[in-house]
């Protein structure tokens, strides 16, 4: 049997990936310049933002696939949405990890109701939900149409929540990726890097869950 | 058909009374549970009244949206519903309208047992408060209903509603919550109307999409 690496782009994509990712590693731990007040916990931006970055841009991707599915009736959209929904998840519960690890020497405190991290865990329960709305579904083809749905709605709500805690905490400092745009070359060189090494490792795990996903399908049909 | 439809709804709703009665009896039983909780002064209690009252709201609104669609379980009800020459989206709409005045009457029945077990005296400018609690209803029962509607036919329906529900619905629980302190505490409309368009905005924008995509969820 063929496995994901037997093909050839896919083996490629894989070294190129693990080559641009420890590079990213070693950019981000000896190349970039110390901050100062912040040291080495304004490392974790570099892990930080690229994370929250692939996490939306998945969630954007279960939207359109949600879409896709709706009007084309191709479960393979539903495959891509899924997979896309379980990594973005991933991504998004990283994103909740690396927040408190850098807020805590830099605001004190592990956790602060600040509009972009509010909106992650907001999400990121959405998503909790999505999953176990589509494992309590009795059939295949209703839970992906539900799935779609849902998808469609969580990635709507987004900008509705966002501006909501905004304007429910405007005395919360933002975050200080804010000003990620305006910094000197030396930090926003490694941090566009990083930014791209997320991503391309992103499509490289989602064409591999969709492989794996359809794997289960044809083991289901089958009956094996 | 909207018509027939709402009335179809409360029909079976005040026939039967059962979510009335349940709904009305948890509201109490939330009211009397804060009232123990928050053992404070008057003052604290009129500080916190807005975050209680749609608590108490959102909880007793849960329960309204379960029973509405467990109706529909009973003699596969929704699937005859279904064969008839109705569309979807109003199916959706019928649904939302008639969970709005339920709620609305149960808010009529809780509101004094709430102003009274938690001294809390009456804000002045009625009017504006009523049409507070009509857009916080509108938007909880909106997304409530299609939420119950997409997972009626799901395992545990009953207990992924509110888990999906409640995070969705966070900028409804923050605008409600801001705007009824701001016109309990008689701050100027300017001071707190961003929160009235956070509302209306998500009224029209799940209501829209709650209309397009009912049809979808309820495909056999």
């Amino acid at each position: 049997m063929q496995t994901f690496f037997s093909n050839r782009s896919n083996l490629y994509w894989l070294i190129a990936v693990m080559i641009f990712m420890a590079l990213n590693i070693f950019f981000i731990l000896v190349r970039t310049p110390m901050v100062p007040e912040q040291e080495w916990a304004q490392k974790i931006f570099y892990l930080h933002v690229p994370s929250a970055w692939t996490g939306f841009l998945s969630y954007f991707i279960v939207m359109i696939s949600g879409i896709l599915f709706l009007v084309k009736k191709d479960r393979k959209w539903d495959k891509i949405g899924l997979a896309a929904a379980e990594i973005g998840t991933l991504f998004i519960a990283l994103v909740l990890i690396t927040g408190p690890v850098w807020a805590k020497p830099i605001w004190g405190r592990a956790w602060i109701w600040e509009p972009r991290l509010t909106t992650t865990l907001v999400l990121f329960l959405i998503y909790i939900g999505y999953f176990m709305m589509r494992s309590f579904s009795d059939y295949p083809e209703r839970a992906a149409r539900t799935a779609a749905v849902l998808g469609i709605i969580a990635f709507v709500d987004v900008p509705i929540i966002f501006l909501s805690v905004k304007f429910w905490s405007p005395e919360i400092q933002s975050h200080p990726q804010v000003e990620m745009a305006s910094q000197p070359p030396g930090i926003l060189l490694p941090f566009l890097f990083s930014l791209f090494c997320f991503t391309i490792l992103y499509f490289l795990m989602l064409r591999y869950r969709i492989h794996v996903l359809k794997l289960h399908d044809r083991k289901d049909r089958n009956g094996i | 058909m909207l018509g027939i439809l709402i009335k179809k709804e409360l029909l079976t709703e005040f026939r039967s009374k059962e979510s009335f009665i349940t709904m009305s009896a948890f509201s109490m039983v939330i009211i009397v549970s804060f009232a123990f909780t928050f053992t404070t002064a008057s003052g604290r209690f009129a500080e916190m009244a807005p975050g209680l009252f749609w608590i108490m709201v959102l909880f007793t609104s849960v329960l309204g949206l379960q029973r509405s669609f467990a109706y529909e379980s009973e003699f596969d009800a929704f699937s005859a519903l279904l064969s008839s020459p109705v569309d979807r989206g109003k199916i959706f709409l019928a649904k939302w309208i008639s969970g709005c005045i339920v709620l609305a009457l149960i808010e009529l029945i809780a509101i004094v047992p709430f102003m009274l077990f938690l001294k809390i005296d009456i804000p002045e400018n009625l009017l504006g408060g009523i049409g507070i609690i009509f857009l916080g209803n509108a938007a909880i029962m909106c997304l409530g209903s299609f939420l119950s509607g997409l997972a009626m036919r799901s395992r545990l329906s009953n207990v992924i509603v509110p888990i999906l529900l409640f995070p969705l619905l966070s900028p409804v629980i923050i605008a409600s919550v801001k705007s009824t302190g701001g016109w309990m505490r008689g701050i100027s409309f300017t001071n707190w109307d961003t929160w009235i368009y956070v509302l209306a905005s998500f009224i029209a924008v799940f209501g829209l999409l709650g209309y397009a995509l009912f049809e979808h969820i309820t495909e056999e």
